[in-house]
């Protein structure tokens, strides 16, 4: 089996705190927790003889989130580094990473990566890459078992558990997972620096410079700000129930225009 | 202008800024981490050096002890007043700015300020707010890129100005020495409101005596030993033959004059690996100790927890409160060593020898942790950081049913050739007292901490003198009982294990020569009065 884990290095907001909403750059760098629940994920799942390649596209720091896929079990990675990817969207990034994939590993079984990224917090790419590719996708898992060649992954929607049986080629997003992280071994840093961590620029992969970074991406940020609500909430009573729908019809007649 | 001469400036009392505490605001102030608890009559509250001053001048005058106060972390009781007043320093907490000269950058703090605060600056490049202390240091720092402080003391909220006057430690010690080393400038208000402004390299002692110029010359005599800097020592007044003056202020407790601002110089920062090696016993932990201490491209540090420790962490992690972000060990009952390379070539081969090393000693470099992101190295960090707290919290509730009893834990260098010796004391000496214990710390500078877990106030009878018996091993061995820590008030005992009378005279002399009246500190370090 071979599984492709795509992964995203984020600011430390747990070190270097939020300002406004806005996550500060420049401070310290992790691999973002949902991917780090992801390459958990792929390496329980992984077996002798399969493979786990992990997939990162970023500045020259995000080597730094790649090598620890690699201490953590991950077996080779692709580092998708160019200034001409500097700037990409949800919509920018999906498509270099969607043209990896089908470039240099089309031979894949199952792509995993985490829900959304800490700074972006948009949860889009893991979708527009299934649809890219052609695969189908499950969003937002939290376990995962493996039953004779395929798949098997559980999410929880609106309180119920919802379980899928996955032939080869799809993707998974996954939500929820350890957040005990792990600790590689000296034994495991050694070992990772001698796996192959091979830098992608624009020019080896079939995308034309307007279709990724800034040139390829739709999305302009005018202004970013913390949402507080300005309304009150009002206190229902449920165990007298006429009461509780009278005060909810009164709240919304009393919004009226 | 003499080499010896310090010239002092005596600003204008003007108490009017100064915020004044009584009656119950009082006491959050009599207390530090050694849980000992003063009184005290006042709290004056400066919010400059100048209210520093007037409040030092103040005391003179009317005769009042004076305890200065900054963070409260002291273990030896430094903060805790004996009567009189208090001068807290947390209305002086900045961090002023950067400048430059030709070793390198520099850090301006006001005495309050702290480790963490500065770290933070450092690491996350936040300048803002900042001044060029020389013309466009910050833009110049940004450029040359990341630097660091590396004294790092493990508790991280206690106060620089406090580090500065008790010549504090941590584990980076090991390769950079104590904080003495990385003081570049230094002011000093003394007790009748003076203020000295001490550059590293310019005032030296001249036949033992530095000039003391203001209202009129003095000689000031430098006590006539030889300070022993052969281990880490935090014990006594520094002095050796031509001394520099900036060395007085570095570890003498407060007790000669209360620092007001200092710089600190900063050096590149460079990536490095955080290990931490599990071994089966504590035996292996100092072998693998010792040969680590031997490598020509030695670690940065080098940290001991022994098998009571480790055994302390899990079970303090299966109770679920501390260490719960840990994973679980890879080797159980096993002691730990924690040291850090340099992410250089070196690393490889050095791995290679400390892995053979390890499997001779029942383990491998696969039951060795490592981390070089900030966050997994921030994770080793307070790992450590928890083992004492672990401690201080066990002994808190303690205290809650013996309410005598304060915390008791060695801070004990030896030199390296009687590191051997001195474990083998503190084996033989631990089994007899019959006590519960935990060991660990600094032993690549055969530094290592050992906390009594006492149940009574029998068990604090018995530790206490095993404590006794530990330090004066230590010092017959050369060593010193107060390596880290400072004397305080709680172990003042033990400059009288390393100092002789006349020695002693000699410090006493000194600070009355600073201080006439004996208010600034009074029973810190020295005894009160004369
Ligand atoms: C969990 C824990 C871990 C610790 N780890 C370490 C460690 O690794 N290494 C180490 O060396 N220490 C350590 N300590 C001890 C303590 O943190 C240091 O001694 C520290 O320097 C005290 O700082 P503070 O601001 O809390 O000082 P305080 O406790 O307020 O004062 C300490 C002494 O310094 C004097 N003083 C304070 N400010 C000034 C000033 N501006 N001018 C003159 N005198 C002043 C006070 O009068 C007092 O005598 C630890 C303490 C704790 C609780």
């Amino acid at each position: 089996m071979r599984i492709l884990l795509l992964v995203k290095q984020v600011p430390d907001v747990s070190v270097s705190g939020m300002e406004d909403g806005k996550v500060p750059r420049g401070g310290p760098s992790v691999l973002n927790p949902q991917c780090e629940y992801a390459l958990d994920a792929a390496i329980g799942l992984k077996e002798d003889g399969d493979e786990v390649v992990a997939v990162c596209m970023g500045p020259p720091s995000a080597r730094e989130s790649l090598f620890r896929c690699l201490e953590l079990g991950a077996d080779r990675a692709y580092h998708l580094c160019d200034p001409d990817f500097a700037g990409s969207d949800v919509w920018a990034t999906a498509k270099t990473l969607a043209r990896l994939v089908t470039d240099k590993e089309s031979d894949f079984d199952y792509i995993l990566c985490g829900q959304r990224a800490a700074d972006g917090e948009t949860g889009q790419v893991p979708s527009m890459v299934a649809e890219l590719i052609g695969i189908p996708q499950v969003v937002g898992c939290y376990r995962f078992s493996r039953e004779k060649g395929s798949l098997h992954v559980w999410r929880e929607r609106s309180g119920w558990i919802e379980r899928f049986e996955l032939e080869p080629k799809a993707l998974v997003a996954v939500e929820k997972g350890c957040n005990v992280h792990r600790l590689p071994s000296i034994s495991d840093f050694l070992g990772a620096r001698k796996k192959d961590l091979m830098t992608i620029s624009r020019t080896d992969i079939s995308i034309e410079r307007e279709e990724c970074g800034l040139n390829g991406s739709h999305t302009v940020v005018k202004k970013v700000h913390v949402l507080t609500s300005s309304r009150e909430g009002i206190k229902l009573h449920l165990d007298d129930t006429s009461f509780a729908i009278d005060t909810v019809l009164e709240a919304v007649r009393r919004r009226e225009p | 202008m003499t080499r010896n001469k310090l010239v002092g400036n005596k600003p204008t009392p003007d108490l009017s800024k100064v915020k004044v505490l009584e009656g119950n605001a009082v006491s959050a102030y009599l207390q530090d981490e050694s849980k000992l608890t003063g009184f005290a009559e006042r709290v004056f509250i400066p919010c400059d050096e100048n209210g520093m001053s007037s409040v030092l001048n103040h005391a003179t005058e009317k005769k009042v002890p004076v305890t200065v106060s900054a963070r409260r972390t002291g273990v030896v009781g430094g903060a805790v007043p004996e009567g009189g007043w208090i001068l807290s320093l947390e209305g002086m907490d900045k961090v002023v700015g950067i400048g430059e000269d030709d070793n390198g950058f520099y850090i301006q703090v006001e005495p309050n300020a702290t480790l963490r605060q500065i770290d933070d600056i450092l690491r996350y490049g936040r300048y803002e707010g900042l001044e060029d202390l020389t013309p466009n240091a910050i833009s110049r720092l940004k450029k040359e890129g990341r630097h660091f402080y590396p004294v790092d003391p493990t508790e991280s909220n206690a106060s620089l100005g406090a580090n500065a006057a008790c010549n504090s430690s941590g584990s980076r010690s090991y390769r950079y020495g104590p904080t003495r080393d990385w003081i570049r400038r230094l002011r000093a208000v003394l007790a009748d409101g003076t203020v000295l402004d001490i550059q590293r390299g310019r005032v030296f002692a001249e036949n033992g005596t530095f000039i003391l110029d203001y209202d009129g010359e003095e000689v000031v005599d430098i006590p006539a030993y030889e300070f022993n800097s052969g281990v880490k020592n935090s014990a006594g007044i520094f002095s050796t033959e031509g001394m520099d003056a900036i060395d007085l202020f570095i570890g003498s407790e407060g007790i000669l004059g209360a620092i007001s601002l200092l710089e600190l110089r900063l050096i590149p920062w460079r990536p490095v690996l955080s290990c931490m090696a599990f071994v089966p016993d504590d035996d292996a932990a100092l072998m693998l100790i010792d040969h680590l201490k031997n490598l020509d491209h030695g670690p940065e540090l080098i940290e001991f927890i022994d098998e009571n420790g480790i055994r302390m962490i899990k079970g303090e992690r299966e109770e679920g409160c501390l260490f719960s972000n840990m994973p679980e060990f890879p080797l159980f009952p096993a002691a730990a060593v924690m040291f850090d390379f340099q992410l250089d070539d070196s690393l490889e081969p050095m791995m290679e020898e400390i892995g053979s090393l390890l499997e001779t000693l029942g383990s491998s470099l696969d039951n060795t942790w490592c981390a070089h992101e900030e966050r997994e190295r921030e994770r080793f960090r307070s790992f450590r950081h928890a083992i004492p707290e672990a401690v201080f919290s066990y002994i808190a509730s303690r205290k809650l049913h013996h309410p005598e009893m304060h915390k008791m834990g060695t801070d004990i260098s030896v030199p390296d050739e009687s590191s051997a010796e001195m474990m083998g004391y503190y084996r033989k000496m631990i089994a007899a007292s019959g006590l519960r214990t935990v060991m660990f710390g600094h032993l690549g500078d055969n530094h290592p901490h050992l906390e009594l877990l006492m149940e009574d106030m029998e068990d604090y009878e018995k530790a206490d003198r095993l404590c006794h018996n530990l330090a004066e091993k230590a010092v017959s061995l050369g060593g010193c009982p107060s390596a880290e820590h400072g004397v305080g008030r709680l172990k003042r005992r033990y400059l009288e294990m390393m100092y002789d009378e006349v020695q002693i005279q000699d410090m006493k002399r000194l600070k009355r020569q600073f201080d006439r009246r004996g208010v600034l500190n009074s029973g810190v370090l020295l005894e009160a009065g004369r």
